[in-house]
């Protein structure tokens, strides 16, 4: 036995190349789960951090609408309270917005010092010296400086400013004087992105004077609880939710999960491809040793000695695969934290994710997924290695007969496949994973057929062009006749390539569908909204005397106006646009249901629009009704139509403004198109509003071109994980295909310095290897050409359609498969260099020799 | 930060310490008690916005039906965090800013606590707010001050009947507040007029000119209602004392804390007292009270008429020392009383903490036997608060 193991590490050792070939498509695979799983994980994380900075022991909250809740509510529960002896809640407001400081995205939260130590009560307690209030001059401070803040001293020293520095916090564009009075020490990475300041200064700064974003409750245990809570929920008015602390996280969280889908989609691809490349590094370690291993098994090793040997040897790569995974994991996944946060930032939330969170189970995860990856990728080459006869071992042609057998039966596994990933869409209604699931089934498909595929693309060549080249022939049909060691890399390029391929149509046809929405959208000249990060947010607002001046500006000739917010319904939190529109901007609506004569008029009367996300994720048609939640109350709306809409993956309903500053009281405006007056150029007449502004408020201020090359250049940012993803995907296929192709080039050698020695030239022999290195990347782009097709239909028609009810027209560009055109040639060119100056170089004698 | 280590315990420290927050940093600009001045009602029932700390101090002992005896505490103190009104928001912010209502430099601090005698319980519990948007306030017509739920007010009609108020005109005051297992409500019905103490209304606590309050007391209040203990509601009726002064100053510089007796005699006379402790355990000159004879006429006392000594000591967990039992003397009046807590643990774990408790007095008037009740706080005890004084 310790010969045989010897004899193992000895391979290893003489191969490095090999050893480290496998390693890296292992640990690639791995690394691309954890990095995804980590980035992820972060973003959740800070969210629940961020919930939990503020008040963290509250057990309900309370909300409202746009507008938030009056504040007269907290003042009724906290005078009101019935006097009782049992324990009661404790109730806590808080104002909060986003705002941007020294360029971060922060989170304002005001609190009452008072209101928030009595929720966090006694148990919390901690020494005096942290700022805010726990000294009677920071009290004063907190409570009476103008702008005081206060922030994590982290924080405080990545904005670079010290107690005492003066700040400014911009709103909606409005910049408002602060000054930091205070850091917090020893704060939990929630506090990250948490700028602190008193309920009224918060108040002032976010114009929401008289009302509160929220009020946290933590309600006592046990029956007094109960009974205080049904209670609160007799208490609350209409318009008031009570929902679970944690229920606010969760919701946004949903929006979340689309996105985080794709990721995980994009790692498991990863790790498919890599799968099969351990597969092919086992089968090459495997098909090297054939020779030593029949000669072990001759002189008395048995079959379970060979199969444990092999297995193990598949245990310790996994596992260094997949610590290396780790390690690579780790590394990438800081940086595509910041991706993700960057993403979610501008479609669907705010998240500012600044810390990074490693998932113990992840860990975990990527460490079994390696080592099973390695071990089930290594089970059949080890079976059939340990069950071969030990004289057969020694004839590889033994091996590649059976090869060829094989091939044919991967054929009609392949067909299997293609069947089970049709039928698993029909079947599957609305699932994205199974749609994803249809997905790994076709590329699973192609990858079973690009053997067969390669054998009789190389077979066909071969008898076309005997004629013309014996050697061609000759170099063709060695191809076909070694599928053992070439099959399995090829297949691997040819699903990588179907995924790029597949993955880029999607991406573009989007990108073209998306064009064109903003096209026809976007029909004002110019729009002007607040800034800032978020969708919906009440802080948004233009300033009123702004507006004014802007609309007063002599080059304009009609606008639109738009109040974008986020607004409760009884399927959840939807964003409402609540939209005036001037007479050109109907033609922008592009409906998808609903009867064209009676929709407008309808929704004059309050009937709602919704875009098409919505509608699928609500499951929702014309004539169907959807409630949400009005300042005075829930109210049922009818739902007039469908339009089509990308602006985000989650929906958005559209409602007439006027209705909607009637029914939530609310007389804010988010953004207005301006029409300009004939003649009057974009470009001339923005630095005029930006006059007319005159430093109140920096506003957004764009013509629609901008807009256009704005939303597709955000439009970019979001798909590059996915870029980033497949391209990592192509570089694993890619780098196997080297190490495929590298170890059956320098296998073949003898052959070819047979073939030198019966006349090729040196030059012959580089062309012949690079020709058939090249004629298998070729194979490999031919059988994912159409898969790559088929690929684009599924994600575009079904996994799109499915996660974001999107219908995306699909649009084929020539670029596109000329991207994997030449990963597919790069590839195989490649790989071929090395063995193709080897064939060139080597001495011919020195070859021969060995016979 | 505040919201995750302010607790409650932080917070009254810091708004406790505000009011007696002495040295230079006083600002000139508070309104100062420097000379007698008339009290004039309801004016003076009402909120003084301009002074930097004011107290509504209610004590009584009280008896059930079944006999049980308990006594409570229930003050509101209000501490102004600034003079004058606080600056709008910053010019910055533009004109069309709104300012909040929450803006305020008013802070409401109340303090309840119940004595239950039977039951060897003590409880206390502290509420804290803002004098805004009417969560904590105080106002003089009608009378009413409050903190959240918990208040004192002036109440009419069936409540003011309840309380056996003969004439329309005789004011009564509903009082409320809760805490775990006890909630107090009462109506209360003033026995006697305002009597002012020190120099007509002015006590001086130190020679400095602004250590001074306006102080004056109503020693007999007639109160009577409930207690609800652990949900069950208990007929109460007793005898309360108000307190109510006013200032912007501390104490003097070598001043640390004080005893103050409240005691209600069997016949009729009242007798308040504070003895201001310096740095060495010491008498301080500036100790004062007020002897109020049965038909209501006050008698100032300087500290050369009263002589206390302490009999025994009572120490808690934390090792904090205080005075438990005392016998006074008035020579002049020939009063010769033993003072006792009905408990000894009245401790309010409060930061400053200190000892607010229900007593009882037995002794001698002119050579007659007398007994009482009242209530005795001791301050500046508890190590760490020596100097942050001034709330009383």
């Amino acid at each position: 036995m310790p010969t045989l193991w010897a004899a193992s590490l000895r391979h290893f050792l003489r191969q490095p190349a090999q050893l480290a070939l496998a390693l890296v498509a292992l640990a690639a695979g791995v690394g691309t789960i954890v990095a995804v799983n980590i980035a992820t994980a972060s973003s959740r994380r800070a969210f629940e951090l961020s919930m939990h900075a503020v008040n963290g022991r509250a057990t309900q909250v309370i909300t409202a609408g746009p507008r938030g809740l009056d504040q007269a509510l907290y003042v009724r529960l906290f005078t009101g309270a019935s006097l009782s002896t049992a324990p009661q809640p404790a109730y806590a407001p808080v104002v909060a917005g986003y705002v941007t400081v020294r360029g971060r995205v922060m989170q304002l939260v005001g609190v009452d010092p008072f209101a928030s130590a009595a929720l966090q009560g006694p148990q919390e307690a901690q020494p005096a010296g942290a700022a805010g209030g726990s000294t009677p001059g920071a009290l004063r401070r907190w409570l009476l400086k103008p702008g005081a803040t206060v922030m994590g001293a982290r924080t405080a020293r990545q904005l670079r400013l010290r107690v005492g520095s003066p700040l400014t916090v911009d709103i909606g564009g409005v910049r408002h004087a602060g000054t930091l009075i205070g850091v917090i020490r020893g704060h939990g990475p929630g506090d990250a992105a948490l700028i602190l300041t008193d309920i009224a200064q918060a108040q002032e700064w976010l114009g929401m004077a008289g009302r509160l974003t929220r009020i946290d409750v933590r309600m006592p245990r046990g029956p007094a609880g109960r009974t205080a809570l049904a209670r609160l929920r007799r208490e609350l008015p209409p318009a008031a939710q009570l929902e679970p602390a944690a229920g606010e996280v969760r919701q946004t969280l949903d929006m979340t999960r689309a996105f985080s889908t794709n990721l995980t989609a994009m790692s498991l691809l990863a790790l498919l491809v890599s799968a099969l490349l351990i597969y092919g590094a086992i089968s090459f370690t495997v098909v090297q040793r054939r020779r030593n291993i029949a000669i072990v098994r001759a002189l008395g090793a048995t079959r379970r000695e060979v199969l444990t040997i092999v297995l193990t040897e598949a245990a310790v790569l996994g596992a260094a695969g997949a610590g290396l995974g780790v390690l690579l994991g780790l590394a990438v996944g800081h940086g595509l934290v910041r991706l993700v946060s960057q993403t979610v930032n501008d479609l669907y939330y705010v998240a500012a994710v600044r810390q990074v969170a490693v998932p113990a189970g992840t860990l975990i995860e990527a460490l079994a997924a390696g080592l099973g990856t390695a071990l089930v990728a290594s089970f059949l080459p080890a079976l059939e290695v340990a069950g071969s006869a030990p004289q057969l071992g020694l004839r590889r042609s033994v091996l590649e007969g059976r090869a060829a057998a094989v091939a044919r039966r991967l054929s009609w596994l392949s067909a299997a496949f293609a069947l089970a990933a049709c039928a698993l869409i029909a079947g599957s209604g609305r699932s994205v994973l199974a749609g994803f699931g249809a997905l790994f089934l076709l590329l699973s498909s192609v990858a079973a057929v690009t053997p067969s595929v390669l054998r009789a693309l190389a077979r066909l060549a071969a008898r076309a062009l005997s004629a013309v080249s014996s050697v061609a022939r000759l170099a063709l049909e060695d191809i076909a006749a070694s599928l053992s060691r070439t099959g399995v890399a090829v297949a691997a390029l040819g699903m990588a390539v179907a995924a790029m391929i597949g993955v880029s149509i999607m991406v573009e046809s989007f990108r073209v569908s998306l064009r064109h929405w903003l096209v026809q959208t976007m029909r004002a000249d110019i729009y002007v909204a607040a800034p800032g990060p978020g969708v919906g947010r009440p802080e948004r607002r233009i300033e009123p005397a702004v507006l004014k001046a802007l609309l007063a500006a002599p080059g304009i000739a009609d606008h639109s106006a738009s109040r974008s917010v986020v607004v409760g319904s009884s399927r959840g939190d939807i964003a409402l646009d609540a939209l005036h529109l001037a007479p050109g901007s109907y033609a922008g609506i592009e409906l998808t249901a609903g009867d064209p004569r009676t929709v407008w008029s309808s929704y004059r009367h309050g009937a709602l629009l919704l875009s098409e996300s919505l509608a699928w994720r609500l499951r929702l048609r014309p004539g169907q009704r959807l409630s949400l939640l009005t300042a005075s109350g829930p109210r049922a709306f009818p739902i007039a139509g469908i339009y089509h809409e990308y602006g985000s993956g989650v929906g958005s309903a559209m409602m007439s403004l006027r209705v909607y500053r009637q029914l939530w009281r609310d007389d804010s405006i988010t953004a207005v198109g301006l029409y300009l007056r004939r003649g009057v150029e974009a470009a001339r007449e923005i630095p005029r509003l930006e006059a007319a502004a005159g430093g109140r408020q920096a506003l957004l201020i764009r013509s629609n071109a901008q807009i256009r090359a704005m939303s597709l250049e955000i439009f970019d940012r979001t798909f590059l994980i996915t870029r980033v993803l497949y391209w990592l995907a192509a570089a694993i296929a890619a780098v196997g295909l080297v190490s495929a192709l590298l170890a059956w080039e320098l296998d073949r050698t003898r052959e070819l310095s047979v073939l030198r020695a019966l006349g090729l030239t040196p030059r012959g022999a580089a062309a012949l290897v690079e020709a058939q290195t090249v004629f298998m990347g070729g194979a490999a782009l031919l059988a994912a050409v159409p898969a790559g097709l088929v690929i684009a239909v599924v994600l575009t028609k079904v996994v799109d359609r499915r996660a974001f009810g999107w219908h995306i027209q699909m649009h084929l560009h020539a670029a596109q498969f000329l991207n994997a055109l030449a990963l597919a040639l790069a590839a195989a060119l490649l790989a071929g260099l090395y063995p193709a100056w080897r064939a060139a170089a080597g001495p011919i004698a020195a070859e021969m020799r060995e016979e | 930060m505040s919201v995750r280590s302010g607790t409650l315990a932080v917070l009254t420290a810091a708004a406790m310490t505000l009011a007696a927050n002495a040295g230079p940093a006083r600002p000139p600009s508070f309104a100062q008690a420097l000379a007698p001045q008339p009290l004039e009602f309801p004016r003076d029932q009402g909120p003084h916005p301009d002074f930097r700390q004011e107290w509504w101090y209610l004590t009584g002992n009280l008896d059930s039906a079944a006999g049980e005896r308990f006594g409570f505490e229930l003050t509101i103190f209000r501490f102004a965090l600034a003079p004058a009104a606080p600056p709008l928001p910053s010019a910055a912010s533009g004109p069309s800013v709104k300012p909040s209502g929450w803006r305020t430099r008013q802070i409401y601090l109340g303090h309840f606590a119940i004595t239950d005698v039977a039951r060897h319980r003590f409880r206390f519990a502290v509420k804290l707010s803002r004098g805004a948007l009417g969560l904590a306030g105080a106002q003089a017509r009608p009378f009413r001050v409050w903190v959240g739920n918990w208040r004192i007010a002036r109440s009419s009609g069936p409540a003011a009947a309840a309380a056996g108020s003969t004439a329309a005109k005789d004011p009564v005051w509903r009082l409320q507040a809760d805490e775990r297992g006890y909630v107090l409500s009462l109506t209360a019905r003033p026995l006697m007029p305002p009597v002012p103490n020190g120099e007509k209304g002015l006590s001086r606590k130190s020679g400095e000119p602004g250590d001074a309050t306006y102080y004056y007391s109503i020693p007999r209040v007639a109160v009577q209602g409930t207690i609800v203990r652990d949900g069950r509601p208990l007929k109460v009726h007793g005898l309360a004392w108000l307190d109510r002064e006013w200032g912007s100053g501390g104490l003097g510089p070598q001043e640390v804390g004080w005893k103050w007796f409240g005691l209600q005699l069997e016949d009729g006379s009242c007798l308040m007292f504070y003895a201001l402790r310096d740095r060495n355990g010491a008498e301080d000159p500036y100790s004062a009270g007020t002897w109020v004879d049965r038909h209501g006429r006050a008698h100032p006392l300087a500290r050369s008429d009263v002589r206390i000594d302490t009999l025994a000591h009572w120490t808690d967990r934390r090792g904090t020392r205080y005075p438990s039992r005392w016998r006074l003397r008035v020579p002049a009046l020939g009063l010769d009383l033993t003072v006792r807590p009905v408990l000894a643990d009245q401790e309010l774990m409060t930061s400053p903490r200190y000892w607010e408790g229900a007593v009882n007095v037995a002794g001698t008037r002119a050579g007659r036997p007398v007994g009482g009740r009242g209530y005795v706080e001791l301050v500046g005890y508890a190590g760490a608060t020596a100097g942050s004084a001034g709330f009383r």
